[in-house]
């Protein structure tokens, strides 16, 4: 019963095993990076428009950014514990006394320039089980 | 003939078929685009508004323009509330009721009038734990601080009669005036609270039903949350960066309202202060209580009552949480005898979760 | 014809039986193999292509591609579902020009559960890809091979029943 398999089947049923085994290369590939990395990118947010974004895996130590904003200049610095504000021609300077941010959701933010530099998680679903802190 | 005829349909036949198998492609591509965007989206705006970091969430069907122009009118809102609600904007509404303070009452438009009846019900709830009239008091701090000097403890005698609501009157025709000459209004704990009120009354009128607002840490809930879960509010931990939660509560319809002394404390002569101020003795506050939250439907209300719970502490808050249905709250301490802890009022023992677990955590009954 | 085969094809009288009927049949096995429980979400018997192959083969690749539109189109009235209307969209979008092509093109040397084998292939490809970009979640393509190891075994079963099909309904038909 049925029809004897045809001359090309072979080659066809090759393809497919190739393709199979990119997929199953690909597949090992994504797993074992998407356990590494963290996806994380800084971002600087002014008037509620992201002016500035950087991914957090780029920043080597010591690099700094330059974010004009709000009539001034603020300079963030990357370093072991994470982005910091190393200077701001603001008044106050509240901005510089504020922890490093490193992880998702952390911010730093100049009031008098009305700048946010925040780290966000690049996929939009993560699982985060907080939507938002009350302080 | 006839071979030609039926050559011609042939050709025509698969043609027609392939047009209507297009056709009819292009209409499930069609319908699922307007399906998208009849589907629920989820649209952030960060911004600095009133002094402080405005984080806004709003999940709706609509479409995104207009999502975004409702975004602009909220923060447009703030910024109105803002200006009227200044103590330090010479030309605020509010600054004229205290220019005139002593002299003639002054107009309080809808917003101002308001906010101050709100204002004028905490205090008295409170027993001036919470006052409005603070304002002489943070204003020779102030003075004070800014020339880098405590403020002397005469200068601190002559503000104190001042405070007080009994000396603000609001009278029917829309008018506010503060009878002590010398009196101040200084709105900075319910402010806050009084714009995520407006908020959610602008958000009720535009028909959105779900969305998240954040400013500076004081939280309105509106709906039941993103999607199917429940909205989760972390509350900050004393003792870890800002973003590490020590707890979190579900919230639905609600406002969840913190003052903390954990944060912004300043040093002076040897000694670190914070930046609530005892109506009764002048002076910032002192003592065990880092953090009190209040959940309540009015985040105005929740806003001065965390204020008078900081001010009267845990013992004497949980009493006035007796009388107060539909309020709950959360105090976190760090005393000498007691360690560190949570308490809490039973309305929240089904969605308080810890995370911290040197905090220990207890319930008590106030009902 | 370019059919490298002597296959004949359908009448158009045929041809307006057979699209809406190979449709319907379709439909209803796709909606009754939803019910039927697999290890893991997006996995498919794909019973439904059978009737797919069976319009391919007995009446052309433009009855295969109205059998797809009608089916995708009419599954969508039925179950409302955007996200999995948008992916089997994907996935029928690669998985049906590669049959036809493979069929119009090479039908000669390849064999029908070998074509199947190889649509099923371009479906799971084409739906993983539709997962990712909607959910923005580019983890999920590493859940592929295990469809693709799944596909292989159904699409070929599912080829047979196509070939015996066709081969039995044309014999029925008088088509020969």
């Amino acid at each position: 019963m049925g029809l004897p398999p045809k001359r090309g089947d072979l080659i066809l049923y090759s393809v497919l095993a190739v393709i199979f085994l990119a997929s199953c290369a690909a597949s090992g590939l994504l797993l074992f990076t998407a356990r590494g990395g963290s996806d994380l990118v800084l971002e600087a947010v002014l008037d509620g428009k992201v002016v500035e974004s950087v991914d957090m895996k780029s920043l080597k130590d010591e690099s700094t950014i330059e974010i004009r904003a709000g009539g001034g200049i603020n300079v963030l610095a990357a370093g072991p514990g994470g982005v910091k504000m190393i200077s701001a021609d603001c008044r106050g300077g509240d901005c510089l006394r504020m922890p490093a941010i490193d992880s998702n959701g952390d911010v730093i933010v100049c009031l008098p320039h009305r700048l946010i530099v925040r780290v966000r998680s690049r996929g939009p679903a993560k699982a985060s089980p907080i939507d938002s802190m009350t302080y | 003939m006839n071979e030609e005829s039926s050559r011609g349909t042939m050709i025509r036949g698969p043609r027609k078929i392939g047009m209507i198998a297009v056709l009819s492609i292009v209409g499930v591509i069609g319908i699922f685009l307007i399906d998208t965007m009849d589907g629920a989206r989820t649209v952030t705006r960060d911004g600095v508004a009133m002094n402080t970091v405005v984080s806004v969430t709003l999940v709706s069907a609509k479409p995104k323009p207009q999502l975004n122009a409702i975004l602009d009118e909220i923060f447009a809102l703030i910024g109105e509330l803002d200006k009227k609600f200044s103590m330090w904007n010479e030309d605020s509404p509010l600054s004229e009721i205290n220019r005139n303070a002593g002299i003639s009452p002054s107009a309080a438009d809808g917003d101002l009038y308001s906010v101050l009846e709100t204002a004028r019900r905490v205090a008295m709830l409170t027993d001036g734990a919470y006052d409005p009239t603070i304002g002489s008091v943070t204003r020779i701090w102030r003075d004070g601080t800014g020339e880098g000097r405590l403020p002397s403890s005469e200068d601190i005698a002559s503000a104190l009669p001042l405070v007080g609501c009994e000396g603000l009157k609001l009278t029917s025709g829309g008018e506010a005036y503060l009878e002590r000459r010398g009196a101040n209004i200084d709105l900075g704990g319910i402010a806050k609270g009084y714009a995520l009120w407006s908020i959610r009354r602008l958000l009720r009128e535009k028909g959105v039903g779900s969305a998240l607002v954040n400013m500076g840490g004081d939280i309105l809930a509106v709906g039941d949350g993103d999607g199917d879960r429940p909205w989760r509010i972390g509350i900050q931990s004393p003792s870890k960066d800002r973003g590490t939660p020590l707890c979190a509560v579900r919230a639905a319809n609600t406002s969840i309202v913190t003052a903390g002394v954990y944060e912004r404390r300043w040093e002076m002569e040897g000694r670190e202060w914070t930046h609530i101020y005892d109506p009764s003795t002048g002076f910032p506050i002192e003592g065990d209580l880092l953090s009190a939250t209040v959940i309540s439907a009015d985040p105005a209300e929740g806003d001065a009552l965390s204020t008078a719970f900081m001010v009267i502490g845990p013992a004497r808050s949980l009493d006035l949480l007796r009388i107060l249905p539909g309020v709950d709250a959360i105090f976190v301490l760090d005393s000498d005898e007691r360690g560190m802890e949570v308490l809490a009022t039973p309305g929240v023992r089904d969605s308080l979760e810890m995370f911290d677990d040197e905090y220990r955590l207890t319930f008590v009954d106030v009902y | 014809m370019i059919m490298g085969t002597e296959r004949k094809r359908l009448s158009s009288t045929g041809r307006l039986f057979l699209i809406p009927l190979c449709s319907a049949l379709a439909i209803v096995t796709g909606v009754a193999e939803s019910w039927f429980p697999l290890p893991f979400p997006g996995m498919r018997l794909g019973i439904a292509n059978v009737f797919h192959l069976l319009a391919l083969i007995l009446s052309g690749p433009g009855s295969a591609v109205a059998v797809t539109a009608l089916r995708l189109s009419l599954s969508f009235f039925l179950s409302g579902n955007v996200f999995s209307l948008a992916c089997s969209t994907a996935g029928l979008m690669l998985s049906l020009p590669v049959s036809v092509i493979l069929y119009v093109r090479y039908g000669a040397s390849l064999s029908i559960p070998a074509i199947s084998a190889a649509s099923a292939f371009a479906f799971n490809i084409g739906q993983v890809a539709a997962v990712v970009v909607l959910t923005g979640e580019p983890t999920i393509a590493a859940y592929l091979p295990l469809l693709l190891a799944a596909a292989a075994v159904t699409g070929f079963a599912v080829g047979k029943l196509a070939e015996t099909l066709a081969r039995r309904l044309r014999q029925a038909l008088f088509i020969r």
